[in-house]
């Protein structure tokens, strides 16, 4: 028999537990309600939305500027800018192609493109660290550097001959349903939450990214963590390279910059969840998520071209202003 | 002086003001040499369109053009905008898939980069074709890579025939004494057809100097190629000639080049035949000329040889329809707000091979 007044306060616990579901809900993933209310009004808006092939779709062209807005949040997390990632990506799209045309296999390609995102990532660390050059600008000038070596590798060309099949094969194809850069994506996102959050070095990223002069005085050596954390953002922006190289089977000159807004608002609007505050990977991803799936509908309910950034620009503004008031609101 | 004589004379100084300047250019074809075969339309058909850049009106107008096809035809026809990027392109198709587009057309979209989004539509059976690209019949055919894929056909202008009009212009224009500076953009078939007519028609000029091709890209248009064009002039200052491939660069390189106070010692030629440049022709600013295609035809064929790949007809050859082309310049400009258009009508005579009236 149980104890009546076990039952008056789980009575009167109730409500209490359900509002504090209802906060949490609206704190740290209003970004999901609003993607997932979206999804609902797309749905009522057209029967193509909720479909396997539509929603399969949607997921395979967001592989690209996800990996892009993984190597924005993991310097941003270290308290600092990358803004070579457009540049970077574009220039190394490019290697890859140009690689190929020459004859070079995925066994060499593939390694050289990796190789030279993290060369790229540590010299944007070393300017940043070592020479003591605001990232802003260190970046900004290793990025319009990269776009010249992509102007003169290319010779202002598309190259879309000799791309080796297996970058193609990993680009086009796919596994279980889904997209393989998917799958591969959805990996990296994995060990990435992994990393940041569960690991030692993660939280020296996040305590160097709050205060770096705290952090150092507590024994953590910011400088190579920095440059870490950028070595780490070539890296993932290279995985990105591969993947557009195999999904447009060709590497254009112009490439890249045009992914660098994307990435950073995907990666501002996902400090407005899952963390409020902080950057973090599912937060990004919900926002990614949710740009896609307004572009997505949008194009299926054929609205005129200019309703995309403004609904783009809307989301973004309408989240980061409603975090920092729930921030606000949560400081009292 | 009598109103006769006045007229007379009136008339004779319109007559020497025309002889003086440049050929009145002639549009090429002259009359309809489109296609003659009848190809039934179907009656619903639900077409995706999806532009370069769709703030770019060269991309936005062959696209208009189809849509007024497709109005006269019941269908279902959405542009979309490319973003000027592969990914947004992809992105694209594979919503028009996702939509359930029976047909796909690409305008100024390079099928080469968009390899995800047209293996997406082959795997649903979508027929995907494109226009403006340059790289089909009249001009030289461009095959896909190995294993890649391509579209059915691709719509445009005999691009060396519209770039050797456009050397004719310069050379009377300037009687067989430009001093031309060529830009180009190798992104774009397209532009090297064009500017393989243009260098082959200014062979024929002994007394032209022909620089070397100052290559940029596209998206150097906004940032760089003004003063990369202005930079030129200064070092270069014996040239009287630009050649610009595609208006909206042309579009960059006017205004500096009149700021830079080089306006009366350079006169600039592009192509596409966009309302802002033939704003430049007709105001007299730096640009004389523009070498222009009949966009809404490009529509119209485009819609033809949809027609004719869903009959499963053979294609018209050559797989551009002869569409119609012309140099614009200021004796020979449409009217203000307008684009230019072929002085024939095509479009009774299309409608009639698809209806059969």
């Amino acid at each position: 028999m149980s104890n009546p007044d076990d039952t008056v306060l789980r009575s009167a616990g109730a409500p209490a537990a359900s509002r504090s579901f209802i906060r949490v809900v609206f704190e740290k993933y209003a970004t999901l309600l609003l993607l997932v209310l979206l999804a609902i009004g797309f749905n009522f808006a057209t029967d193509r939305f909720l479909t396997t092939q539509n929603l399969t779709n949607l997921l395979v062209v967001q592989a690209v500027i996800s990996c892009v807005a993984f190597a924005a949040i993991i310097p941003l997390i270290a308290g600092e800018f990358d803004l070579s990632l457009g540049n970077m990506i574009g220039f190394l799209a490019m290697l890859g192609a140009v690689l190929g045309q020459a004859g070079y296999g995925a066994a060499i390609v593939v390694p050289a493109m990796i190789f030279a995102g993290i060369v790229a990532g540590v010299i944007n660390g070393l300017l940043t660290v070592k020479f003591e050059i605001s990232s802003f600008i260190a970046t900004l000038g290793t990025g319009i550097l990269l776009s010249g070596f992509t102007f003169a590798l290319s010779s202002g060309q598309v190259i879309f001959s000799g791309v080796p099949p297996i970058i193609t094969y990993i680009g086009q194809e796919r596994f279980l349903g889904l997209g393989i850069t998917v799958w591969l994506t959805i990996i990296i996102a994995l060990v990435l939450l992994y990393f940041t959050e569960h690991t030692p070095l993660g939280r020296k990223l996040y305590a160097t990214g709050g205060s770096e002069r705290v952090a150092f005085l507590a024994g953590i050596r910011t400088g190579r963590l920095k440059i870490l954390a950028f070595a780490l953002s070539g890296l993932l922006v290279a995985i990105g390279a591969i993947f557009d190289l195999g999904q447009s089977g060709a590497a254009n000159p112009g490439f890249g910059p045009d992914l660098l807004l994307p990435a950073y608002a995907a990666a501002f609007l996902g400090v407005t969840s899952y963390r409020p505050g902080y950057y973090n990977i599912p937060g990004t991803i919900i926002a990614i998520l949710l740009l896609a799936v307004g572009f997505n509908g949008l194009n299926l309910l054929g609205a005129p071209f200019w309703v995309q950034p403004i609904f783009n620009g809307a989301v973004l503004i309408i989240a980061v202003v409603t975090a920092r008031a729930e921030a606000r609101h949560i400081k009292k | 002086m009598s109103m006769k004589w006045k007229a007379v004379l009136a008339g004779a100084v319109l007559a020497a003001a025309i002889g003086a300047g440049p050929a009145l250019a002639d549009q090429v074809p002259t009359q309809y040499a489109g296609p003659t075969e009848p190809a039934k339309a179907p009656e619903k058909l639900k077409v995706t369109a999806i532009t370069c850049l769709s703030i770019l009106h060269g991309c936005v107008s062959p696209t208009v053009g189809l849509q007024n096809a497709g109005k006269e035809l019941g269908w279902d026809v959405t542009v979309v905008d490319g973003g000027g990027n592969p990914r947004q392109q992809n992105s694209a198709i594979l919503d028009a898939v996702s939509a359930g587009a029976n047909v796909v057309v690409l305008v100024a979209v390079d099928p080469a980069a968009v390899q995800l989004g047209l293996k997406a539509a082959k795997d649903a059976n979508v027929l995907v074709v494109s226009g403006s690209n340059g790289i089909d019949s009249p001009n030289p055919v461009v095959k896909p890579a190995d294993g890649a894929l391509g579209v059915a056909f691709d719509v445009g202008p005999n691009y060396a025939a519209l770039g050797n009009s456009a050397a004719e212009w310069i050379i009377k224009d300037s009687d067989g004494k430009a001093n031309i500076a060529i830009f180009s953009d190798k992104e774009f078939p397209s532009v090297l057809a064009f500017e393989a007519g243009l260098l082959e028609g200014l062979k024929k000029c002994t007394g032209c100097v022909v620089s070397p091709q100052q290559y940029f890209t596209g998206n150097q248009v906004g940032a760089t190629l003004a003063q990369m064009t202005v930079g030129y002039l200064r070092a270069n200052p014996d040239t009287n000639y630009i050649f610009t491939p595609f208006d909206p660069a042309a579009g960059t390189q006017v205004p500096a080049i009149a700021q830079a106070g080089l306006a009366d010692k350079v006169k600039l030629i592009s192509v596409l035949g966009d309302q802002q440049n033939l704003d430049f022709i007709r105001k007299g600013m730096v640009q004389v000329a523009d070498a222009a295609y009949d966009n809404e035809y490009m529509g119209w064929a485009i819609a033809d040889q949809i027609i004719r790949a869903l009959n499963k007809q053979p294609l018209i050859e050559p797989h551009g329809e002869n569409l119609p082309f012309t140099v614009l310049d200021k004796t020979n400009l449409p009217a203000e707000g307008s684009d230019w258009v072929a002085n024939f009508d095509y479009k009774s005579k299309f409608l009639e091979l698809w209806k059969g009236k």
